[in-house]
């Protein structure tokens, strides 16, 4: 059966996935560590999501539909925890190896140092790890409102 | 190429769907309006409180493949609020019980949705009974997620 041109047309431009906006605690799993919500008038959306439990290797684990492509990462941070940790963004076996840590502190905002590519349209893990790597930091503290991917090719 | 498009149609993902309560369908039953408090994420919550009857119940629309989801919804917890059933074109995929303590951005979760065919589904939230220590069916929404595991 010969694939048609539309046909290919569907297979390449139309499994995209608009923008995917992910809530902090829409999360499929924690691997380590307790997460919760804290308000606070000072952040945007009124606050976000923290790992209270502050400790090396706390990390939540989300599940995200991404069609074969080109994609951003980008995190929105509570700007005004300054204690944060750098995080860790581990990615399934499929994506692993493409971004490097955030050094989050005093960011509202951090977007991925270069694409992500995807070689596979499936269902893949996307996990945020407290991870120090910073000399002089001690603590482990994650905060963030939002995780944000965006297809920029097909 | 009927066939083919047939077979590609499985390829068709939805990313992580987020859906905030306030852009919803059809309101099915009862009065659902914003109130703010700066206790809430968002500031405020998407709420029946001036029906708090038993069957209010918000649509929403969305497209889902073939798969199992799950659901999580933010919310709020207190000693009046209902069950809230979880409905897919009618069909129950789970239930969350709201009452608890007073709190404010509670997480709930649904597991094992399953979705047999794809296409354009209701989503229904829809106040399914009360727990018997329960005063009232109260309801604060904040948002809903659907993501895929399988």
């Amino acid at each position: 059966m010969v694939q048609s041109s539309l046909t290919k047309e569907l297979i390449h431009k139309d499994t995209g996935d608009g923008l995917i906006i992910i809530l902090p605690w829409a999360y499929h799993s924690i691997t380590q560590g307790t997460f919760a919500y804290s308000a606070s008038t000072a952040e945007y959306f009124n606050g976000g999501y923290y790992n209270s439990t502050n400790a090396e290797g706390d990390q939540i684990d989300y599940k995200v539909w991404l069609s074969k492509g080109v994609w951003q990462l980008s995190l929105g941070f509570c700007n005004s925890y300054v204690y944060s940790a750098m995080y860790l963004i581990l990615l399934d076996s499929v994506l692993q190896g493409q971004i490097d840590p955030y050094d989050c502190r005093g960011m509202y905002w951090g977007g991925m140092n270069g694409p992500l590519y995807v070689p596979s349209t499936g269902i893949h893990t996307l996990s945020l790890k407290a991870w120090r790597g910073i000399a002089g930091n001690d603590y482990r503290y994650m905060y963030f409102n939002s995780i944000v991917l965006d297809r920029r090719e097909a | 190429m009927q066939s083919n498009m047939g077979k590609y149609t499985k390829m068709v993902g939805e990313g992580h769907i987020t859906i905030l309560p306030w852009h919803y369908y059809a309101i099915i039953q009862g009065t659902w309006s914003f109130a703010w408090s700066s206790v809430y994420h968002w500031y405020g919550v998407f709420q029946n409180g001036s029906t708090h009857a038993n069957g209010d119940q918000l649509d929403y629309k969305v497209y889902l493949d073939i798969g199992t989801y799950t659901l999580v919804e933010m919310g709020a917890t207190s000693t009046g609020f209902g069950i809230m059933d979880y409905l897919i074109d009618g069909v129950s995929g789970g239930t969350a019980d709201w009452y608890d303590s007073s709190a404010y951005n509670v997480r709930k979760a649904v597991t094992g949705i399953v979705i047999a065919t794809a296409g354009v589904k209701t989503l229904s939230l829809k106040i399914n009974g009360k727990n018997v220590s329960s005063s009232d069916y109260y309801h604060y929404a904040q948002s809903i997620s659907l993501f895929r595991t399988a």
